[in-house]
């Protein structure tokens, strides 16, 4: 009988070891890339949100009824006399009001998130408890009218997005929390209704 | 060939193509994320440079319906350019407030929003036109231009006009030589990166 041609044992016990490690290397850079696609999906997302956030608090917007004033507007901080007070949220979701008038624009149904330390991973996580989120505020809106302003007329406002979805398992939240800053002329001559 | 002579060349071209395999993949890996995330930084940055650049706009605009732009009052016929020292004054006092630093990203991440007034400036351009016009620019701490590229630099054009909802005159006509509280916004442009 003719010798049989082909590969020993040990060469492909040897093959086959190498292809593993190849492949749990690839494994460990494709388990890399999910983290870092979330990473970077979030980032998208929160700066749609900050823009959103950004838009209604600088131009207002309109309700189905009628205000004060008798309009459906709900003014812009550059509409009003005065700042409203830090805040405008409600269980995390952006919530706005002028004119008697309130706007929820971005809001999902509620979530429950653990705290696990203080600040972790909510901005506000005072150590330990739960908190009810249905928005990407995660922290009051805050105005600064007094250090960061021009004779009373400008405020100084600072928000802070979090991603409510990613914030639970990520190794640092701080990946998923951006602030931005802006400066608002208060330019409304009369009260505010 | 024989047998023998074909003895771990199967296990040697295994090993290459693997080996080529996974570099590129490591390669494509690392390139395109750090593209993708220097892209999301950026956009992040823009953001907040937009933002801190509008708030300058804004305010002098407030300042000009509120004081039009009469520095010292405003005596007798002022020419465009003479108005231009109140607008620079009023984008001036937001020196205080222009720096806006973000510690939570990084202790060196600030970005600075300074505009700068002037006359409309188009070719033939009357002296008392009443159009003027605000730059934007910024100043951004190393660490956010070396993450954030080029950010958005705005340009605001604008006229006084004499009543609320009225129009802007002809930019090479004498428009009434007299400074207004209410002003008509011709443009808001992002200028093409430098």
């Amino acid at each position: 009988m003719r010798r049989q041609a082909g590969f020993t044992f040990l060469e492909l016990t040897i093959a086959a070891a190498a292809s593993g490690i190849i492949m749990l290397t690839s494994a460990g850079f494709l388990v890399k890339a999910l983290g870092w696609y979330d990473e970077l999906n979030a980032k998208l997302e929160m700066n749609r949100h900050a823009r959103e956030t950004f838009r209604l608090l600088a131009y207002g917007g309109m309700a189905t009824s009628n205000g004060n004033d008798g309009t459906k507007y709900l003014y812009g901080i550059r509409g009003r006399a005065a700042a409203p007070s830090s805040g405008l949220r409600n269980n995390y979701a952006l919530q706005y009001t002028s004119n008697n008038l309130t706007l929820t624009p971005d809001k999902f149904a509620a979530m429950t998130i653990t705290c696990t330390a203080a600040a972790n991973p909510l901005p506000d996580c005072g150590g330990s408890g739960s908190k009810t989120v249905q928005g990407w505020l995660g922290n009051d809106v805050t105005f600064q009218s007094s250090s960061r302003s021009v004779a009373g007329d400008t405020v100084e406002m600072t928000f802070t997005v979090t991603d409510p979805y990613q914030i639970q398992r990520a190794k640092s939240a701080a990946l998923f929390t951006d602030t931005y800053r802006t400066v608002f002329t208060l330019n409304r001559m009369e009260s505010d209704p | 060939m024989t047998a023998r002579s074909q003895q771990g060349s199967a296990l040697v071209f295994v090993g290459m193509v693997g080996l080529i395999v996974s570099l590129m993949f490591a390669l494509f890996m690392n390139s395109s994320v750090l593209v993708e995330q220097r892209a999301v930084e950026a956009e992040l940055a823009r953001s907040r440079t937009y933002w801190a650049e509008m708030g300058t706009f804004n305010y002098a605009l407030s300042r000009i319906s509120y004081s039009k732009l009469c520095g010292s009052g405003c005596t007798g016929n002022q020419s465009d350019l003479q108005a231009v020292p109140t607008l620079q004054a009023y984008f001036n006092e937001l020196n205080n407030i222009k720096t806006f630093s973000y510690l939570d990203e990084a202790s060196g991440y600030t970005i600075t929003a300074t505009t700068t007034g002037g006359t409309d400036g188009v070719p033939g351009q009357h002296n008392f036109s009443n159009y003027l016009m605000a730059t934007s620019s910024y100043t951004a701490s190393s660490l956010v231009a070396a993450s954030a590229g080029t950010l958005p630099l705005l340009e605001l054009r604008f006229c006084e006009v004499p009543s609320q909802g009225a129009h802007c005159g002809l930019i090479t006509n004498n428009n009434g030589s007299n400074r207004y509280q209410y002003f008509t916004i011709r443009k808001l442009t992002n200028l093409p990166s430098p």
